[in-house]
């Protein structure tokens, strides 16, 4: 058994959902070509030491497995390539196994989801039990709209102006055409 | 009076350093110039050995854009 590590830099402009797909299709594709993943994480958003496709930050994933074929990594070379997505790749052999790096983040999404089912169960007794602030946030709702009724004619008087404004600009060169034809005519 | 200059040694050996980690730029960048160039042996100090090591790892290091090739474009 061979190990591998392969590095390569997403466009750091991509939200987590769009990065999570990216590495999902890698892990994918990888397991395909009959890889067994070892490690797979985002190494972090660092700072490019000369710019590549004019970006100058590049999200950095690393990912280490281990095969027995070699051919396969050449088609694996290839799938990194095309990918748009992917700025730059490069794999290269390890002569130790890497260790197995378990990831906190499961634990963060598990208190995160608690955090959120403690949050609603709130949320459903403040609804509940608080009716009274309901109305009270309603009304404050009715108060708002007049304001932007004001921020409305506001906008219609400047526009008003602005058209009053228009056509006094054209009026003198109206003005002048007619003038012009004038003279014309006498001559 | 003859002026004794410094002895050198290996960096790897004297911490006992087996692998060099291209990721490690900041190892890495004890052993470039401020242009950007991989210093000599001679000057370094290293072994032969490790030496090899040391240009192969900043050489994938500047491939995958974690070290620049030259500093001197960048300034610019």
């Amino acid at each position: 058994m061979r190990y591998y590590e392969s590095l390569y830099i997403v466009n750091p402009n991509y939200e987590q959902e769009r990065l999570d797909e990216v590495i999902k299709a890698v892990a994918d594709k990888s397991i395909e070509l009959g890889f067994s993943i070892i490690n797979h994480r985002v190494w972090g958003k660092k700072r490019l030491a000369y710019s590549i496709e004019k970006h100058k930050y590049g999200s950095f994933i690393l990912l280490q497995f281990e095969t027995e074929s070699i051919t396969n990594l050449a088609d694996f070379e290839r799938f990194m390539i095309l990918q748009k997505t992917i700025l730059r790749n490069q794999t290269v052999t390890l002569s130790v196994k890497p260790e197995v790096q378990i990831e906190e983040k499961p634990v963060k999404s598990v208190e995160q989801k608690e955090t959120t089912e403690d949050s609603a169960v709130v949320n459903e007794t403040k609804e509940d039990s608080n009716e009274e602030t309901n109305v009270e946030s309603e009304e404050d709702s009715k108060e708002v709209p007049p304001v932007e009724n004001e921020i409305v004619v506001e906008t219609k008087d400047a526009s008003a102006e602005d058209g009053e404004s228009e056509e006094k600009a054209e009026l003198p060169i109206e003005e002048e055409v007619t003038e012009e034809v004038t003279e014309e005519v006498q001559e | 009076m003859a002026f004794q200059s410094r002895k050198k040694f290996c960096f790897f050996k004297e911490n006992s350093i087996t692998e060099v980690d291209y990721k490690d730029v900041k190892l890495l960048k004890r052993f470039i110039t401020d242009q950007g160039k991989i210093m000599p042996r001679r000057i370094t100090g290293t072994s032969a050995k490790m030496h090899r090591k040391l240009v192969r790892a900043i050489k994938q290091a500047r491939n995958i854009a974690l070290m620049p090739y030259t500093n001197i474009s960048t300034e610019s």
